[in-house]
């Protein structure tokens, strides 16, 4: 008994003393919000590979996050759903070089019980009711760009924009309140990043967005620079863009 | 058929205490009811108001019916016409003493200019001229009785219930109130009910007294009646002070005060005039035959009853009023106390308070 | 009334002053750092957009519709509360006291489940072509039923703190219950009143939660001054510490308000 013990002793002070045995750290990952179930489970194998390490995910708006960043919060990886928001903190110092690790598109959901919204053009028509996000939210920017690509196409008379403007009842903060409240059916339509329809396949249909009218979302991932987890944000990094990450991206519908 | 007054049948359960009265005053009759705290008085005047209602019972007053269980009847207070004084009063506070005595009259349908006037009316009637623009807290104890009895009597009610009206008076402005509350309700011909836990009030202010004892009436009845026929112990305590209106002399120091055709000698320094003389039944000593010595008050008189309390004996005397005298048993053995017998009643001045 | 020093005079031990300091310090150097951050001209500027001014008049237009409504249907259960005696009646006030725990997010969640589309009341009234999600109504709702507790519990502990004897006097001198409740109990209970009012005020000026839930976020229509804070702060903090400045003015001027207008009220002590 005692020998056991005290071997058990010194294993634990060598460990607390910083030896050979690897500490655990926790990483912080700042990730848009409709990377919440791809990265979760990125997270889960990560945590597998590099048993001791935590890995303490924020999910929010890519706008958000950017601003806590800004304002000093702690994060190691920053994951957006735009570049506008990585290239502004990299401008600041703030975020090092970012790659892009994922694609995504938009996508119009309306409720799966008694839509009034069948095909797309019905999103102009009035009484409709249509979420969107923020314009400062990534999602709510292409959403912007979306409607003017089609509005300049003039494929559903005139004004198609702001036809579809004025049906908007609301500007949310994240993409996943637009894709709840549709779910609920509180709205007759929503715009959402395709990724994000498909984690609500019961609750919501899909109206496509043709190619040519659709923008392709890049996703950038980053390590931060003011990290003190180092080490640990190259490796959560590399894993997202290694072969398993990018197999569980696939998997929730991102594109390469 | 003399006019009805009010009439106040009640039983009522609240918890572990349970009331059962019976009970009328007469138009200008003034009842004091009386009991030990916790005895019911308070919940009585709280069913004659309408403030609660009885298990079963029948409120009416001047004919009118204010509540009658077996009928289902009971009429919002706002409904009767109760002039209810409150102890500590219930002034309002954020009203002046003006506005508090107009509230009854506008309440019932007075206009603000008539209810202002009837309100002055009853406020130099009852002496509180000056007060009258003051707000209720810079008032004086006698003067916020006042003020109460003012309010409940603008209202114009048909029967008068004074709770405790002295109780938060000190010791020397009770009195004086007292005397003023007498004269007042002697003019009334209200049927007034007034509750108190004190003697004194019972027998200076009651043309008959109502003995409430754990939520019955022990007895009603006149003074005399309750002394010479107590029917519970404390019936006789209460009964027995010996309280008289008396004439009291002007002047100072020992003086004569004027009960009937009898005359005391008492200490009344400042008083004079109409008052009260009081003296407790420990007080009187009696002898066979008229005392020499200090005792200045002796009276010939003849026994009327005899009664045994806990640990004396309480002898009703009339000597031309009935006095009551406690003497202890071994005295009466000597004194061969029986009904009928002719002895002296004897208290000294030094015994007998005054009061205005 | 000043009160220098302790009951009797006697200075308070140096203790207690730096014992209070922490808390005092606290609240008051993040509220003193906003004032800091942005400059009178920029502040100017910002409280000039028409977002901002757009949020500004709709939150006043909405919190006072919502702090009126309170009061009126408040006031009644407040006086249920304070004067009722029926069983149920802690059930009653601690459903009423709910909003306050329960976090506003979820308060915005329960409103969609009853009024949304879908919802149990919602899904009736869209039969009638009514829906209230996204609406400045839902806005109203919403600060209603989070600001409700405060009012109706200030509302209720000052009625329960007016003498029942002297409501049962005003009766017996012929006042009925209506009479009664304007002409004693009201003006009795008139501080705790005005208290209520504020808080209910100052709470439903901060609502975020429920709102953006049940009523969503679209200037000039559901944007309110905190929702635009929100919007704000995720690109232009300069303009988000504005919006932030204006509402600790108002909030600020409700406090200062409410103290002058009790002043002015205060009763002669009884």
């Amino acid at each position: 008994m005692r020998g056991t013990s005290i071997v058990t002793l010194s294993a634990a002070l060598a460990a607390a003393l910083g030896a050979p045995i690897a500490a655990a750290e926790t990483v912080r990952v700042f990730a848009a919000a409709s990377l919440t179930e791809a990265f979760r489970e990125v997270a889960a194998l990560y945590e597998q590979q590099h048993a001791g390490d935590t890995v303490e995910l924020n999910f929010a708006g890519s706008q958000v996050l950017r601003t806590q960043i800004e304002q000093g919060a702690a994060a190691d990886v920053f994951a957006s759903s735009d570049l506008v928001h990585a290239d502004a903190l990299v401008a600041a110092g703030l975020l090092g070089p970012h790659r892009v690790f994922a694609r995504n598109r938009l996508v119009v959901v309306v409720p799966a019980v008694s839509p009034k919204v069948s095909r797309l053009q019905d999103v102009a028509r009035p009484g409709v009711k249509v979420l969107v996000a923020g314009p400062t939210v990534p999602v709510g920017r292409y959403t912007a760009q979306v409607l003017a690509k089609l509005g300049s196409a003039g494929l559903y008379g005139d004004d198609f924009q702001g036809r579809v403007q004025a049906n908007v009842v609301s500007q949310e903060t994240n993409v996943r309140a637009v894709l709840a409240k549709v779910a609920l059916g509180e709205a007759d339509a929503g715009v959402v990043y395709v990724t994000d329809a498909a984690t609500a396949v019961q609750k919501v249909r899909t109206i496509d967005i043709p190619e040519r009218y659709n923008i392709v979302a890049e996703y950038p991932i980053g390590r931060v620079t003011k990290s003190d987890a180092a080490a640990q944000a190259k490796a959560f990094v590399d894993l997202v863009l290694g072969p398993d990450g990018q197999a569980i991206l696939r998997k929730y519908g991102f594109a390469q | 058929m003399p006019e009805p007054g009010l009439e106040l049948e009640a039983e009522l359960a609240i918890g572990a205490f349970s009331l059962d009265v019976r009970l009328s005053v007469a138009p200008g009759e003034t009842v004091v009811l009386v009991g030990p705290s916790g005895a019911g008085k308070s919940t009585c005047l709280d069913v004659i108001a309408g403030l609660r209602r009885p298990g079963s019972g029948r409120v009416a007053c001047r004919g009118e019916v204010w509540c009658d269980t077996s009928r289902g009847l009971h009429l919002p207070p706002e409904k009767r016409r109760v002039g209810l004084v409150f102890q500590d009063y219930a002034l309002f506070p954020h009203l002046s003493v003006l506005a508090n005595v107009a509230y009854g009259p506008s309440s019932r349908g007075l206009g603000a200019q008539d209810a202002r006037r009837k309100a002055r009316q009853w406020i130099e009637r009852l002496g509180l001229a000056d007060a009258k623009g003051r707000p209720v807290s810079g008032l004086s104890g006698g003067q916020r009785q006042r003020v109460a009895l003012a309010r409940a009597l603008a209202a114009q009610p048909r029967v008068l219930l004074l709770d405790e009206p002295f109780g938060s008076l000190d010791v020397t402005t009770r009195g004086a109130v007292r005397s003023e509350l007498r004269a007042f309700l002697l003019e009334c011909d209200l049927p007034t009910l007034l509750v108190s836990h004190d003697p004194v009030d019972a027998l200076a202010l009651g043309d008959r007294i109502a003995v409430l004892e754990a939520g019955r009436l022990s007895q009603v009845g006149t003074r005399d009646e309750l002394l010479s026929r107590p029917r519970t112990p404390f019936v006789a305590e209460l009964a027995g002070v010996n309280l008289y209106r008396a004439e009291l002399a002007p002047g100072r120091g020992l003086k004569e005060a004027r009960v009937g055709a009898l005359s005391f000698q008492v200490l009344g320094d400042d008083a004079q005039g109409p008052s009260f003389v009081v003296f407790a039944p420990a007080e009187v000593s009696l002898s066979e035959a008229q005392l020499p010595g200090s005792a200045r008050n002796s009276f010939p008189g003849r026994v009327v009853s005899v009664l045994p309390l806990p640990d004396r004996l309480r002898v009703v005397l009339d000597v031309g009023v009935l006095i009551a005298a406690d003497v202890t048993r071994e005295a009466a053995g000597t004194l061969g106390l029986a009904s009928g017998r002719s002895l002296w009643a004897s208290v000294k001045a030094t015994a007998i308070r005054v009061y205005a | 009334m000043t009160r220098e020093g302790g009951q009797h005079g006697e200075p308070l031990p140096r203790g207690l002053w730096l014992a209070s300091a922490p808390l005092a310090l606290f609240i008051g150097v993040p509220l003193l750092a906003l004032l800091f951050v942005v400059s009178p001209a920029d502040l100017a500027r910002h409280l000039t957009s028409r977002m901002v001014l757009g949020a500004l008049w709709l939150t006043l237009k909405t919190t006072l519709i919502a702090t009126s409504l309170v009061v009126l249907v408040g006031t009644p259960l407040a006086f249920v509360l304070a004067r009722g005696s029926f069983r149920g009646r802690e059930l009653l006030d601690t459903i009423v006291d709910l909003p306050i725990t329960i976090p506003p997010v979820v308060a915005g969640v329960a409103l969609l489940l009853a009024f949304g589309r879908r919802g149990l009341i919602g899904r009736q009234l869209e039969a009638f072509g009514i829906a209230i999600p996204f609406t400045s109504v839902a806005v109203v709702m919403a600060q209603v039923f989070i600001a409700s507790p405060f009012f109706v519990k200030a509302a209720r502990a000052g009625m329960e703190a007016v003498d029942a004897r002297l409501e049962a006097a005003a009766r017996t001198l012929g006042a009925g219950r209506w009479r009664v409740f304007w002409t004693i109990t009201v003006p009795l209970a008139r501080p705790a009143l005005l208290s209520g009012v504020v808080l209910a005020w100052a709470r439903a000026l901060s609502e975020f939660g429920a709102t953006i839930m049940f009523a969503g976020n679209l200037p000039g229509r559901t944007q309110t001054l905190t929702l635009a804070v929100m919007s704000a702060l995720e690109g232009d903090l300069e303009s988000a510490v504005a919006v932030s400045v204006l509402s600790l003015g108002l909030a600020v001027m409700a406090l200062l308000g409410a103290k002058w207008l009790a002043g002015q009220w205060r009763m002669p002590v009884a």
